[in-house]
């Protein structure tokens, strides 16, 4: 990961600006990454058919939730279609730079959780896994 | 050719060996041997919840070996190869959990061939015994491979899963899954609801013709790795993704979890849903290896051309001997069919036991097996308690067989 990249991952994993719940969530859902110990809860508010607000809480580590702060400001606006075809790729790119392999499961914790939210939310019957999210 | 040969340093430990015993294990290739002991000696940690970088080493590795067995399959990710200890185990972890994800249920019926290696029948078996499923199978034709009119007779609609070796550990000649696809569209009447399962036994072709489990379309397949120079105590068992993350495991517990409190558990999705418990990392390094070492060299389409070769020889020797020895397999090295007959040669020796033939060419060095391969069900049909098989691998040369032909010629006249 390249400085500027290091520098705001570490900023969002200071000082993450949509850390909390929501008081009324059109869905929330949890998701653990056992490989690295992270749990989360993401809480999102769905307007039109796009995601309009967005919180997250949980017990994780710098890079899970400096990557799912990041990630819960890129999708405000963007349609529960477009976040089912969200990967890594995109959280890369949210983010500005390469994440480690070991690490890449925790930046996309975040993405996984709210496409299985999207999933319930919409009752298809699909449960979305790591080898969904990254190659 | 003598290239090959010298990438096994078995061969230089023994210069008088004739190891014609490759369909029960292969040797190993000097690659193979130094990436494993380079990895013991430098690389080595257990992978998934290390933040070190040994283990992110170790990770990649296991990770790399995955992307290696998927190519070779042409399957569409590495998140469809699972490890198993061997063969036997990925189907037995294949069986059970297609039980347990009530996708196979009493009265229903699993098709095999009547050649099929225990691997690939026990674990049916053990669910007929629990689950009261039924077992049935499916004779050969005269040239070994599957009869389609009995298949056809046999394919009722309660019928779940066909699973065929894609090449016979006896007679050298596999199940065609493109005619068995054919049979299955044109039998398989649409009230019956959903088609059979498709799984191949791949442990055999593996080492000596390409697989294509898209082609062919399976839904699952399994193979292992020691038969294709890899180390022993790692199975692959391939399956379509949609149906693995559906499938529920038979096996739990280590890191296959997404949680356990006190009052129950979660099973985790790929790719760690089929392997609890800390992998063989170390064969998973020897896996890799095997098949950088195999596409290396040229893959399948030179190892094609060296053991037709062989067994063309192999064969024109055997006709020459037809008064005292019976091969059990054909006599060709292409089927009328078209397929390609691969080199394992079953054989009974005329007024011998097999044991005894099997123990005389031990003695001059000359390496194969003797018994019913693990097939008895086959052998039972051919009314035959046994057979002494000999088989050979890409390292194998004309003067082995010469030497076996040679030491054979002796037994016959004892």
């Amino acid at each position: 990961m390249n400085s500027d990249a290091s520098a705001l991952m570490l900023e969002y994993a200071k000082n993450p600006p949509n850390k909390g719940t929501l008081p009324n969530p059109t869905f929330s859902y949890h998701e653990n990454n056992r490989s690295c110990g992270d749990s989360m809860m993401v809480h999102i508010v769905v307007g039109d058919g796009r995601v309009t607000e967005y919180a997250f809480e949980g017990d994780t580590a710098i890079v899970t939730t400096a990557a799912a702060a990041i990630f819960g400001e890129a999708i405000i606006g963007v349609t529960l279609d477009e976040i089912l075809g969200y990967t890594y790729e995109s959280v890369r790119e949210m983010i500005g730079g390469d994440i480690s392999p070991k690490r890449q499961m925790a930046a996309c914790l975040a993405l996984l959780a709210t496409r299985n939210g999207i999933h319930e939310y919409r009752k298809d019957g699909k449960r979305d896994d790591f080898s969904d999210v990254i190659e | 050719m003598t290239s090959i040969r010298s990438d096994f340093p078995i061969f230089e430990s023994h210069p008088d060996l004739v190891y014609l015993d490759s369909a029960s294990t292969a040797q190993k290739p000097a690659a193979v041997i130094d990436a494993v002991a380079e990895y013991l000696e430098q690389g080595y940690a257990n992978i998934h919840r290390g933040s070190y970088e040994l283990s992110e080493l170790s990770e990649s590795l296991y990770k790399e070996s995955k992307v290696a067995v998927a190519r070779l399959i042409g399957a569409a990710s590495h998140y469809e190869i699972n490890y198993s200890n061997n063969a036997t185990g990925a189907f037995n972890l294949l069986a059970a959990s297609m039980a347990r994800s009530g996708w196979l249920k009493s009265g229903d019926r699993v098709l095999l061939s009547i050649v099929e290696h225990h691997a690939n029948i026990v674990p049916w078996m053990m669910l007929r015994e629990s689950l009261g499923i039924e077992v049935e199978f499916v004779a050969l034709n005269s040239d070994y491979e599957l009869d389609m009119a009995d298949f056809a007779l046999k394919l009722t609609p309660n019928t779940k899963v066909v699973s065929f070796t894609g090449c016979s550990n006896v007679t050298g000649v596999g199940i065609d899954f493109t005619q068995v696809n054919i049979a299955i569209d044109s039998h398989w009447k649409t009230e019956w609801g959903k088609t059979p399962f498709r799984i191949m036994d791949a442990s055999q072709l593996v080492p000596h013709g390409p697989v294509d489990v898209v082609a062919n379309g399976l839904d699952f397949a399994v193979f292992t790795g020691h038969k294709m120079w890899a180390d022993t105590g790692i199975g692959i068992l391939w399956g379509k993704k949609e149906l693995l993350k559906a499938m529920v495991p038979s096996i739990g517990g280590g890191g296959a979890i997404n949680f356990v409190h006190t009052d129950g558990f979660e099973v985790s999705g790929l790719p760690y849903r089929f392997e609890p418990g800390t992998p063989n990392l170390t064969g998973a390094v020897s896996l890799l290896t095997a098949i950088e070492y195999f596409e290396s060299i040229g893959g399948y389409p030179a190892i094609t051309k060296i053991e037709q070769e062989l067994v063309e020889r192999a064969l024109e020797a055997f006709a020459k001997r037809t008064e005292a020895v019976t091969l059990i397999g054909p006599t060709t090295a292409i089927l009328p069919s078209g397929a390609v007959r691969a080199g394992v040669f079953a054989f009974t020796v005329e007024g011998k036991h097999i044991t005894d033939v099997a123990d005389a060419l031990a003695a001059e060095n000359v390496c194969v097996r003797a018994g019913h391969h693990c097939a008895e069900p086959f052998h039972i049909q051919q009314q035959i308690s046994g057979t002494v098989r000999m088989s050979i691998s890409m390292y194998t040369t004309q003067d082995d067989l010469e030497k076996f032909f040679e030491v054979l010629d002796d037994i016959i006249h004892l």
